[in-house]
């Protein structure tokens, strides 16, 4: 199927890397975005997790065509179920797909993407509402101009 | 009700409009600082007390409506004066009340934008999740594997 033949390919760990590349993008840009804000504290992906966690997940795959990974149930000549350094495929694809979601601010704490995407929808809700008040004050302001009296 | 009440009233009611369209002008300033911080709590709180004062400023307006249908000159004044210090006044008034829908307009459209794109970021998000499970999902779904070699554009080797 079109999924073994995905995976027969460099394109999982290439669409890992485009997958970051945007993500880190996204952060880069908010920062530039944000540069004049006053107490903003600049974010960024782990480019060396990441390059770490991909190479691990390659690896593990590499290991898979030299028969170490010949199926999750497999068991290669050292006794290990389709591992490779302790770390299965699955668990260094997991691994990299993990190293995208953590969010380094330059203050030292880490939030998760999740976590920042919740706060996005929170702010979003709150932007809506601020707008419905700001329309009914708009509104308010030229009735006012409308009834004018002249003097 | 004679005619000079009446255009002391209006005097009195042109001072507090002002008075309140000034108040306003000043939350304005504070609500455009608050959403260049992109504070939506504080931003939430000002417009709260903007909304105070545009609620006084509404029954202001029904108190002046008995005025509004008035023919300027039929009216009595103690002097020209105080006419011309009641004209100047609402003239203020005016220009006030332009600034403000100006500045509230921009206000609406800077906030529509930011709304919008954080709109815009919540799909990317959701977007990027969904492809990103997909591929894994296919990538880890088989347990035959064939892998080729990767190369990518940075260094992946121990």
């Amino acid at each position: 199927m079109l999924g073994s033949v995905l995976e027969g390919s460099a394109i999982p760990a290439l669409e890992q890397t485009i997958q970051f590349a945007e993500r880190r993008h996204a952060l880069l840009a908010s920062n530039i975005a944000n540069v004049s804000t006053p107490g903003y504290k600049t974010r960024d992906l782990s480019v060396k997790n990441f390059q770490s966690s991909l190479q691990e997940a390659i690896a593990a795959t590499r290991s898979g065509d030299q028969g170490l990974l010949a199926s999750d149930s497999s068991e290669s000549s050292d006794g290990r179920s389709g591992t490779i350094a302790g770390i299965s495929k699955s668990q260094a694809m997991e691994n990299v797909r993990e190293s995208m979601k953590q969010i380094l601010f330059h203050d030292g704490s880490d939030i998760g993407l999740e976590t920042q995407v919740t706060e996005i929808s929170k702010n979003q809700s709150m932007h809506t509402m601020a707008i419905a008040v700001m329309r009914n004050q708009m509104t308010q302001f030229s009735m006012a101009i409308r009834e004018s009296v002249n003097v | 009700m004679s005619e000079s009440f009446g255009t002391k009233k209006l005097q009195e009611l042109g001072s507090l409009k002002l008075h309140l369209l000034r108040s306003a002008r000043e939350l304005s300033i504070q609500q455009t600082e608050v959403m260049q911080s992109d504070d939506v709590a504080t931003l939430l709180i000002v417009l709260s007390r903007k909304s105070e004062i545009l609620d006084t400023l509404r029954t202001l307006q029904n108190d002046l409506d008995l005025y509004r249908d008035q023919q300027p000159e039929d009216r009595q004044w103690d002097s020209v004066e105080e006419r011309l210090a009641c004209r100047q006044t609402f003239e203020e008034i005016d220009r006030l009340l332009e600034e403000l829908t100006q500045m509230d307009n921009q206000a609406l459209d800077q906030m529509t934008q930011q709304r919008d794109a954080m709109a815009s970021q919540i799909a990317q998000f959701a977007t990027a999740e969904a492809v990103q499970n997909a591929y894994a999902s296919s990538f880890l779904g088989s347990d035959n594997d064939n892998q080729s070699e990767v190369s990518l554009g940075f260094s992946l080797e121990g």
